[in-house]
């Protein structure tokens, strides 16, 4: 028999249980339901599409036109799920892990799985989505960067060359090398910065 | 007055090069909010910047397809036409008394549309709650509309997710066979790929099996479910079940696992809606009480009187201080226990939570005579007699005879703690059984 001391979820707003003492509150898994999301579709798209062509394209290694149909299914779900989407972002990313991973599994019946595609699952990691994020809007920042500062920031974080070695490299002195990587560093975070200042 | 003075960017990108904790060493640092958020932020980038990924070049278009927006937005217009005229037929649909619903429905077939579907959805919540056997007719149609679409994708979704509401419906009134089945329809028409439509299908499974107490794999499904949810950045529906897992294992009597479920939302508390966060410290509250961990259980009820209170739910209030009353009852706190029972007794009564007024008299009564004051039982049962003639409830003649004769006894100071555990049990079984007989008499 079930114990009345619990509260039920089930009842975002319950009524008092019938039952002894209280009843275990269970939060409702059928909340109530909203309309379909407002905002305009198309804007959403443009948005968060670089980001899903990324997970697609890169995490999932499918074929670019091919991913792009898996957006426009991952949209459509989107769209017609009856219930609030509380994180948008985050919804799209993991619809999309899971349409590549159907995606994959459709496909192997016909051709083989790529090496590595163990890697291209979507475990337990819930900030996917932010990651992802993270890791493009850093892409696009570097490509608003002068070559040369783009450079710097390689050798010094990416190689994790010392400044004296970037001065080598750029034949400069180590002074003017340690003023570039900080500069640089500077420019591609307000750049950064920017960006996603204008994606919220 | 003093100007405070902060590390400027290229300062603080020394640190950078530095041991961790080189900056928590820094006195300044150490104290200032702000340039530790610059520095972290600085921190940040260069992690970033270290990363192989950020230094591939994007080899896909970064240009919108003009195809898949237009096809998009024109779904999205088709679903707003449909909504709007869903809007008027729904009105129409859900005039009058759910009998007349089914036939006045058939006389329009032109209202069986996926815009009806979503709207009717969108309407049951209303009905879950006032009105049960309206939402279970409700539901039932919206499942008819739904399966009646022409086949699409789009529309196995709407009926997979008629059929969950149906379940749903058909759960709060108790019918958990039917809303079983209602679950497997769900399940069999969900679209392969839908993993969040699976996951809340999953939780609804759960709970239906949380009634027809399958305990284990109602609490494996309500887990697996909030893994999605949370996959899905949907907080709200992880927390909600998870707090439903907790509550399959306080069913189960596995309150200590439950309690470790509680702890793991520890961390998201402060994001957790107050309606939500309250349950969930409420119910842990039950979970501590049970394994003789009475400060925390006190703590925790605490808290879920103070949250229930900001959101004026005086009857959940009310529940959590009774849980509180017999967390000090367990302490042997009984003049305390006193304190809150009392002022309880005369809510109950007002809020007309008849059969929670019952149960309060008995642990009023065992507290009156653990303090030594069993004359005041008597007089306190006289007014909970009082209220059950006036409410007439359907075990009112049962509940009095009970009180009838915890009055008897203590008046004759014969009344001893097991005759009050003995009536107590009585009182809890009434819900399930209102025609029991109470059948000890006082010689």
């Amino acid at each position: 028999m079930l114990d009345p001391n619990v509260l039920d979820t089930i009842t975002a707003t319950p009524s008092t249980p019938p039952a002894a003492e209280v009843e275990a509150i269970l939060p409702s898994p059928v909340e109530p339901p909203q309309d379909p999301q407002p905002e305009d579709i198309g804007e959403l798209y443009v948005r968060h599409r670089p980001l899903l062509l990324h997970v697609g394209c890169r995490k999932f290694r499918i074929p670019e036109s091919e991913a792009e149909s898996l957006i426009q299914e991952v949209f459509l779900s989107f769209m017609t799920t009856t219930t609030k989407v509380e994180n948008i972002r985050a919804w799209l990313v993991a619809a999309m892990c899971n349409a590549s991973r159907h995606y994959w599994r459709g496909q192997g019946r016909t051709e083989g799985l790529p090496e590595d595609f163990d890697d291209h699952t979507d475990p337990s990691s819930s900030g996917i989505a932010e990651k992802l994020a993270m890791v493009i809007t850093m892409q696009q920042a570097l490509d608003y960067l002068q070559p040369r500062c783009r450079e710097t920031l390689y050798l010094h974080y990416y190689e994790g060359r010392s400044a004296n070695d970037v001065a080598v490299s750029l034949d400069t002195t180590s002074r003017y090398a340690e003023k570039l990587i900080h500069n640089c560093l500077k420019r591609v975070r307000e750049i950064y910065l920017s960006i996603t200042a204008v994606k919220r | 007055m003093m100007i405070e003075q902060h590390y400027d960017e290229e300062v603080l990108a020394g640190f950078l090069g530095e041991p961790i904790d080189s900056a928590t060493r820094d006195k300044h640092l150490a104290g200032c909010s702000l340039c530790k958020r610059t520095l972290d932020s600085l921190r940040g980038t260069a992690t970033l910047l270290k990363q192989g990924e950020v230094w591939q070049r994007q080899s896909f278009s970064s240009a919108p397809r003009p195809e898949t927006l237009s096809f998009l937005r024109g779904v999205q217009q088709t679903m707003n036409d449909e909504n709007a005229a869903a809007e008027i037929y729904v009105k129409q649909l859900l005039a009058g008394s759910r009998e007349t619903w089914a036939p006045r429905l058939a006389q329009h077939p032109e209202w069986r549309t996926a815009g009806v579907v979503r709207k009717l959805i969108a309407a049951t919540d209303r009905y879950n709650y006032s009105s049960p056997l309206d939402a279970v007719e409700l539901t039932r149609i919206t499942a008819d509309v739904a399966q009646s679409l022409p086949s699409s994708r789009h529309r196995d979704s709407l009926v997979a997710d008629a059929w969950r509401e149906h379940a749903y419906a058909l759960l709060v009134i108790g019918s958990y066979n039917a809303s079983m089945e209602a679950v497997n329809q769900a399940d069999h028409v969900m679209p392969v790929d839908s993993d969040f439509a699976r996951a809340r299908t999953m939780l609804m499974r759960a709970l239906v099996l949380r009634s027809m107490e399958n305990w284990t794999d109602s609490a494996m499904m309500a887990r697996a479910a909030a893994a999605d949810f949370r996959r899905y950045g949907d907080f709200q529906k992880y927390c909600s079940a998870r707090i439903s897992e907790g509550i399959v294992l306080y069913d189960s009597s596995q309150y200590r696992q439950a309690i470790e479920v509680y702890a793991e939302l520890l961390p998201f508390h402060a994001q957790m809606p107050k309606q939500t966060l309250a349950l969930a410290l409420h119910n842990e509250g039950l979970c501590h009480r049970e394994v003789g961990e009475f400060e925390r259980a006190e703590g925790c009820f605490v808290k879920a009187i103070a949250l229930f209170d900001q959101m004026q739910n005086t009857a959940l209030r009310a529940k959590a201080h009774w849980h509180l009353a017999r967390v000090l009852m367990r302490q042997g706190r009984y003049d305390s226990a006193l304190q809150i029972l009392t002022p309880l007794r005369a809510e109950f009564a007002e809020l007309g939570m008849s059969h929670d007024l019952a149960c309060a008299s008995t642990d009023a009564a065992e507290s009156l005579l653990a303090v030594g004051r069993p004359a005041e039982v008597a007089a306190m049962c006289q007014k909970a007699i009082e209220y059950f003639r006036e409410a007439g409830l359907a075990y009112s003649t049962g509940a009095m005879t009970a009180l009838a004769f915890l009055q008897e006894a203590a008046s004759a100071g014969r009344l001893t703690i097991p005759d009050v555990h003995d009536v107590r049990l009585y009182f809890e079984r009434l819900p399930q059984k209102p025609s029991l007989v109470y059948a000890k008499s006082f010689s």
